[in-house]
């Protein structure tokens, strides 16, 4: 059994989690602090990839960075180099996906933060910068971590986008969501039946993770007094 | 050594316009949603107010004409949040260290607050009461110049209240700087504060001083924040000392001479007494409200008839002697009628 598929799949998921982790942390801080009216559009443009049909991203992704489009054109211009049908170009699918589920179990935590937190802090003379790296973040760890699981376990599974940005080269851009797919189709029972239980057996753990985690952190007493 | 505070600020139900300055442990007293908790916080910069000025012992920290608005890192005002707002991610000598400008001050803050034996445990792990003084002992270690105290004892059961408003009180003591505490008991602003500043919806009243919160409350809502249960309008007679009291339909003696703009007067439920010479009033006793040492008895005055007022009294229990339907005569000093804008 070729394992190209699991670690193509890892690489992706692990590259892309960390993407929209810091994006996620990034745009759930700032837009928070907009005003409502502007808060809202770009509240509905960034959540919009999590009811889109992925087919839909997929779409618009070959439009940017396919051969024609704006940045593949640039790309090309510059290095010599296609984005299209290479494992990388799987990682901005997923980045798109996933993104909307950091975004917004992020959001909701800061907005759950309690504010008289932030205000002591600021009263006491600490920082800015302080209060967000040592005080909200800590605080808001619960939610950090359920975004990054699911934004993970997402991307581990996604097929509609990628497929389409990356297609399906064995050893090159294969994953395991496209592999099971391609198994099928060539009426491989056996090896999909495989592939479907790695998977099964990846999403479990996550999932088994979460929960321990979570229930440590309400032991510990959560967000405190 | 002085607080001055001048500000304006529209919010949902009345514009706040906060005027007082303080150079002693003050108290902001008034009815929950009066504005107390929203003044505190334009103090320490976290809302900023729509207009005025701010003055800490001479250093602007707001200003709207000079547009000056100070961050609350350097107003160095600390603020005691009712929920005490410790770090829940840091253990009680984080918390205190974190916040402190000389190191070596918080591992003395740490034993002067008796938390040596918790200085490893987490906010959760600790009793409400150790919580607050490791959130004063932060605040100290801050070394703050003002220190303002939101409902500090509002969180914490009746019968713990009594040691930690002693606690409390020694730490503003011994901080010896400005401090404004909020509260809507007047008990306990009386206890612990040299100065009283009375807040009614959104709007506060000139700082009194304990005998005058007592004595001359001046205003019907400072009378009535203050305890101050008759209130009653009156009119006057050609005698200056003399008024006239329709709703009680009775004449009183007064100490002072009502000024024009006084129209009310009060009377302290403990003050009216069964004994005495001045200031009679005739009454039947309405009922008997047994309270834990004392009993709350309702007069009907028996000149005004059906359609007049009542009259609290309130008196030890060993003191009362009468049931009701009993005629009564009850006094009132005329130094103790309250006159009222």
């Amino acid at each position: 059994m070729d394992w190209f598929p699991l670690y193509n799949s890892i690489r992706i998921a692990l590259i892309a989690t960390a993407v929209t982790f810091f994006g996620g942390i990034f745009f759930a801080y700032y837009i928070a602090k907009l005003p409502r009216y502007i808060k809202g559009v770009l509240d509905c443009i960034l959540t919009l990839p999590l009811v889109l049909p992925p087919t839909v991203v997929g779409f618009f992704l070959l439009k940017t960075i396919g051969k024609n489009g704006f940045v593949g054109k640039l790309v090309y211009a510059l290095f010599g180099t296609k984005m299209t049908m290479t494992w990388y170009a799987s990682i901005f699918a997923v980045i798109i996906v996933t993104f909307p589920l950091v975004y917004r179990t992020v959001r909701s935590s800061f907005e759950t933060f309690d504010k008289n937190l932030i205000y002591a802090g600021k009263t006491l003379g600490l920082s800015n910068t302080f209060i967000f790296w040592r005080i909200i973040l800590p605080g808001c760890k619960d939610g950090l971590l359920a975004g990054i699981v699911l934004a993970f376990a997402r991307g581990l599974g996604e097929y509609g986008a990628t497929s389409m940005v990356s297609g399906y080269t064995p050893g090159r851009t294969a994953t395991i969501s496209t592999t099971v797919y391609q198994l099928w189709r060539e009426g491989n029972d056996a090896l999909a039946y495989k592939w479907i239980f790695v998977n099964l057996a990846i999403s479990f753990v996550v999932l088994v993770a979460l929960n321990i985690f979570e229930g440590r952190q309400k032991r510990r007493g959560g967000s405190g007094a | 050594m002085e607080l001055k505070v001048k500000i304006r600020k529209k919010l949902h139900q009345f514009t706040l316009d906060a005027d007082f300055e303080t150079n002693m442990p003050m108290a902001l007293l008034g009815a929950s949603g009066s504005g107390k908790s929203m003044t505190l916080k334009c103090i320490a910069g976290i809302e900023k107010p729509d207009e005025g000025v701010i003055i800490l012992n001479g250093r602007t920290l707001f200003d709207s004409k000079q547009g000056i608005n100070l961050p609350p890192q350097n107003r160095r005002v600390g603020y005691l949040f009712q929920n005490y707002a410790l770090f829940p991610n840091m253990t009680v000598k984080q918390n205190i260290s974190v916040a402190a400008r000389d190191k070596k001050a918080a591992e003395r803050l740490i034993d002067e607050f008796f938390l040596s034996g918790l200085a490893d445990k987490y906010p959760f792990e600790i009793s409400g009461g150790q919580q607050q003084r490791t959130a004063l002992a932060r605040i100290i270690a801050s070394e703050p110049e003002a220190i303002l105290l939101d409902e500090p004892f509002a969180a914490i059961d009746s019968y713990m209240r009594w040691k930690l408003e002693m606690t409390v009180s020694d730490i503003i003591k011994k901080f010896g700087g400005i401090s404004v505490m909020v509260t809507h008991d007047r008990n306990e602003a009386y206890r612990n504060c040299s100065r009283i500043c009375i807040i009614n919806e959104g709007k506060t009243e000139r700082p009194l001083s304990l005998e005058e919160f007592l004595n001359n409350p001046n205003t019907v809502g400072a009378a009535g924040i203050s305890g101050c249960k008759n209130i009653y309008r009156f009119e006057r007679t050609d005698d200056k000392n003399r008024i006239f009291v329709p709703e009680l339909n009775i004449y009183l003696n007064t100490a002072v001479n009502a000024g024009d703009e006084k129209k009310y007067i009060g009377l302290r439920a403990h003050y009216i007494r069964f004994e005495g010479c001045e200031n009679v009033i005739e009454c039947e006793v309405e009922r008997l409200i047994e309270d834990v040492f004392s009993t709350i008895i309702m007069l009907r005055p028996t000149g005004a008839g059906e359609d007049g007022s009542l009259i609290r009294m309130e008196t030890d229990k060993d003191k009362v002697h009468v049931s009701a339907g009993d005629r009564v005569s009850v006094y009132i000093e005329p130094k103790d009628v309250l006159m009222l804008e």
